[in-house]
């Protein structure tokens, strides 16, 4: 993984120029044809791909952006006329309104809290709705018979297909390597985990945004080019059965493989053309077939099913991983100065229909200060947490980090104003490695790279030391998946380090951890809090732990403090030992300040 | 005759992490603490028994009958209940909703909700409430009353302390030993806090790298000072 190509690909490279080469020399005219066509159509291939396979977002709308494409070509050369010039207007105007379509669609699809399953319904919409206004364009559009008879490149059959099957080829290097990139890799943590994206400071909405509307310009050039090639536009084009065709071969071929889908477009769109013609009805019936054929026996499509038998897996654990190296700290970025308060905390409420979590909850915290929220469960401690690093959670009252009022802000702005929050339950990338995840969370200070993979993470001294005391820097390219629960708690910590916040929230951060592992986590939390001027915020039930590295302990009971003070005020306090503690469990430490 | 009994097993993800030949059983109304650091297989050799995950070798037999792998719902059938340490709640159903996926029958539904609620009071008082926006400690108490809700003849628990207030884990040591004693019911109990295994199970078992290190009585003089030295380095 660690190459943008690998040999394999570069065989494939190898043999699929010689075919473009040789093909037109070689191959039927029927063929020839058809291969244009087939190409032009793999290419769209590959962006439903790049969303479905990689992004994991399931598409029906790509056909449209080709269909902007083409209705482009044959609305400019049927309306203006043909010439060089119109026919750059045609290519430019097409990828411009295709882009501006995708952005629209985008907005629409990707608003903070959109389901991926709401993504395709407007993505099903797109086509018909594209439909049905070139259907009602009149002689404009020319309607349901579309445009047909206008001027286009007087080209040879040959030259077009070493044309679309250059920009096939083209494509598919350039996605292998895109894949490959940083940003290929964040793409796949946006699948697996988006919350966890957002509280890394990731703007994934932007993020698929920008990837649907790069895509829908590649689609609007291949559009473009069958227009011109063809020199007929049908709504066809744009519609609904073209965009779920495109699914079908995508699944056929091997989703997230980007060669499975050039693949399986290459292979049913050529079959389609020769036995269509033939076997009109039965076609339809084998291409059912075999779908449900290849969806029932080879769920991940044809190429992984094929590659997997011929090629023994290489386990993830075996492959070369990057490394690891010291970040240059890069304390506040993206803020001007930090707060003269890290958190102040005034008349918070929150409530779940009639259910009220807290009430009248107010604190301020200052740098350098560790302080525990402790109280029994169900107290409202996560919820508060919740509603510090998310602006959109809490029912009244105001939060401020570093002085900034978070007001409505979703969390990825949050955590521009310095603010990093562990989950409760450990919160990473399953499908991704360990040292993949750790880059992720990177993200938001080294900027990832569009085509290339950086083969080294760095990472500041906190995260580091976390890896290191826990091992994980052993497991550097083991998947997350198969790590234990408390490996897979102490990435997380380590990720939320690698952000450099200046306020750190942490729900117990330490269970399922062993004793000594806890012990050193609670030093490196001491040292955050005195040394780098961290506040930091602890949800913890281990009262021994809370005893012996926090400042100051805030009790939380039915939504309400009850207790705000230091340790020894809390150890003392039989509030505590009521309502929490138990009689039996007064905690040691407590027991020897006592002594 | 013994509840489970392990026999030489074998089981893991790829290459990962393996259990690597374990052998150990449980008697009825037994528990055995299973003690080990962090990524040593704890919760690995849990999913091998309940048949998650595949085997390479050995048996796992329950009853004296050899169960199969990758049926775990045919264990829950038989008797044996689970405890997973994570996302083990549905989380859009009710509470109530999710104490019935584990008893369909209505008139037991509604004794064991009697019995558990009397274990966890809150659970009686918010059987509507989504058990999503319960807190993080609640829904291991809802997951502990669901896998007690059918009377099981084996109880496996991962970390069922996790996240616990102190007061709340003396109450389900409790419970485990009173079920223990009436219900003579089996436990095998994955656990980080050593104090509270000790305490509820009679004997214990250290694994290290997915193998048995040392198994012992838990009444033992100096048991704990040794575990904790053992695992504490």
């Amino acid at each position: 993984m660690k190459k943008p190509l690998n040999r394999q690909h570069l065989a494939l490279l190898a043999v699929a120029i010689a075919l473009l080469i040789v093909g037109p020399w070689v191959l039927p005219q029927f063929a020839q044809n058809t291969l244009v066509r087939s190409c032009l159509y793999a290419v769209v291939a590959i962006t439903v791909d790049l969303l479905w396979g990689y992004a994991g977002i399931l598409t029906f709308g790509q056909a449209t952006f080709f269909g902007i494409g083409a209705y482009s070509a044959g609305l400019v050369f049927t309306h203006l006329g043909f010439s060089a010039g119109t026919a750059v207007l045609a290519l430019v105007g097409g990828i411009a309104a295709s882009m501006a379509v995708a952005a629209l669609v985008g907005w629409l699809s990707f608003y903070p809290g959109a389901t991926p399953l709401y993504a395709s319904v407007v993505s099903l919409v797109l086509p018909i709705v594209a439909t049905q206004i070139i259907f009602s364009g009149g002689n404009f559009t020319g309607s349901s018979s579309g445009l047909s008879g206008f001027e286009s490149f007087e080209i040879e059959t040959s030259t077009w297909l070493w044309l679309s099957g250059g920009l096939l080829l083209l494509t598919t290097l350039a996605a292998l390597r895109f894949v490959r990139s940083d940003v290929g890799r964040l793409l796949a943590a946006v699948r697996e985990n988006e919350a966890r994206c957002d509280y890394l400071g990731l703007n994934t909405s932007r993020l698929k945004m920008l990837l649907l509307v790069g895509l829908s310009g590649v689609c609007a050039l291949a559009g473009f080019l069958y227009a011109t090639y063809g020199m007929v536009v049908a709504p066809e084009m744009a519609g609904f059965q073209f965009g779920t065709e495109l699914v079908i071969w995508v699944a056929l071929g091997g989703r997230g493989t980007v060669l499975g889908p050039v693949f399986g477009t290459l292979f049913i769109d050529l079959g389609s053309a020769y036995l269509s013609g033939d076997l009109p009805f039965v076609w339809k019936l084998v291409l059912g077939v075999a779908f449900v054929f290849v969806i029932v026996v080879m769920p991940k499509g044809l190429l992984p099913a094929l590659v997997g038998r011929f090629t023994r897996r290489t386990d993830a654990s075996t492959a070369p991983a990057g490394k690891l190296v010291d970040a240059e700290p890069q304390p506040l970025a993206g803020l001007a100065a930090r707060g003269r308060l890290a958190l102040h905390v005034d008349a918070v409420a929150k409530h779940f229909g009639s259910l009220t979590v807290l009430r009248d909850v107010s604190f301020d915290a200052r740098h350098g200060e560790l302080l525990s929220l402790v109280g029994p469960n169900g107290a409202g401690k996560t919820t508060l947490m919740r509603c510090i690093s998310d602006g959109r959670e809490r029912s009244s009252g105001t939060i401020a980090l570093n002085d900034h009022d978070i007001g409505r802000l979703p969390p990825f702005e949050c955590v521009r104003l310095g603010i990093g929050r562990k989950f409760q339950t450990a919160n990473v990338f399953d499908g991704l490695t360990v040292l993949d995840a750790l880059a992720v969370a990177r993200t938001r200070l080294d900027r990832p790279r569009m085509w290339r993979r950086s083969e080294s993470v760095a990472l500041p001294a906190a995260a580091m030391a976390i890896v290191r005391t826990t091992g994980l820097d052993q497991l550097l390219a083991t998947p997350c998946r198969v790590l234990s629960h408390g490996q897979k708690q102490a990435l997380e910590l380590a990720m939320v380090l690698a952000l450099e916040p200046n306020i750190l929230l942490l729900d117990e951060p330490t269970a399922g951890l062993s004793k000594p592992e806890r012990t050193q986590i609670g030093d490196t939390l001491v040292r955050l809090a005195a040394e780098h001027q961290m506040c930091v915020v602890l949800i913890e039930h281990d009262l021994d732990f809370v005893c012996e590295i926090s400042s100051r302990v805030i009790v939380l009971h039915q939504g309400e403090i009850v207790l705000d003070g230091s340790v020894d005020e809390v150890v003392h306090s039989t509030l505590v030992r009521d309502i929490y503690a138990g009689a039996a469990a007064l905690p040691h430490a407590a027991a020897e300040r006592t002594a | 005759m013994s509840v489970l009994a392990l026999e030489a097993l074998r089981c893991g993800y790829g290459e990962a992490m393996v259990i690597r030949d374990v052998s150990l059983a449980v008697g009825p109304g037994e528990a055995l603490a299973l003690l080990g650091k962090n990524g040593m297989g704890k919760s690995t050799l849990l999913k091998g028994i309940m048949g998650f995950l595949p085997r390479q070798a050995g048996t796992v037999a329950f009853d004296g009958r050899v169960l199969a792998a990758g049926e775990p719902h045919r264990l829950a059938e038989l008797g044996i209940a689970y405890a997973p340490q994570e996302q083990a709640v549905f989380q859009d159903l009710s509470v109530e909703e999710n104490l019935r996926v584990a008893v369909p029958d209505r008139q037991r539904l509604r004794d064991g909700i009697e019995r558990i609620a009397g274990y966890f009071p809150f659970i009686g008082q918010r059987l509507r409430q989504k058990a999503g926006t319960l807190s993080g400690g609640e829904q291991k108490m809802l997951i502990l009353g669901r896998a007690l809700m059918a009377g099981p003849r084996l109880l496996l628990l991962d970390e069922i302390t996790e996240g616990l207030q102190p007061s709340v884990i003396e109450r389900i040591s409790g419970v485990l030993q009173a079920e223990r004693r009436t219900a003579r019911i089996a436990m095998l109990i994955v656990e980080q806090n050593v104090a509270f295994a000790l305490k509820t199970a009679d004997r214990y078992a250290l694994l290290e790298r997915g193998e048995l290190a040392e198994q012992g009585r838990t009444d033992e003089a100096g048991a704990q000072a040794r575990i904790i030295g053992r695992l504490g380095v």
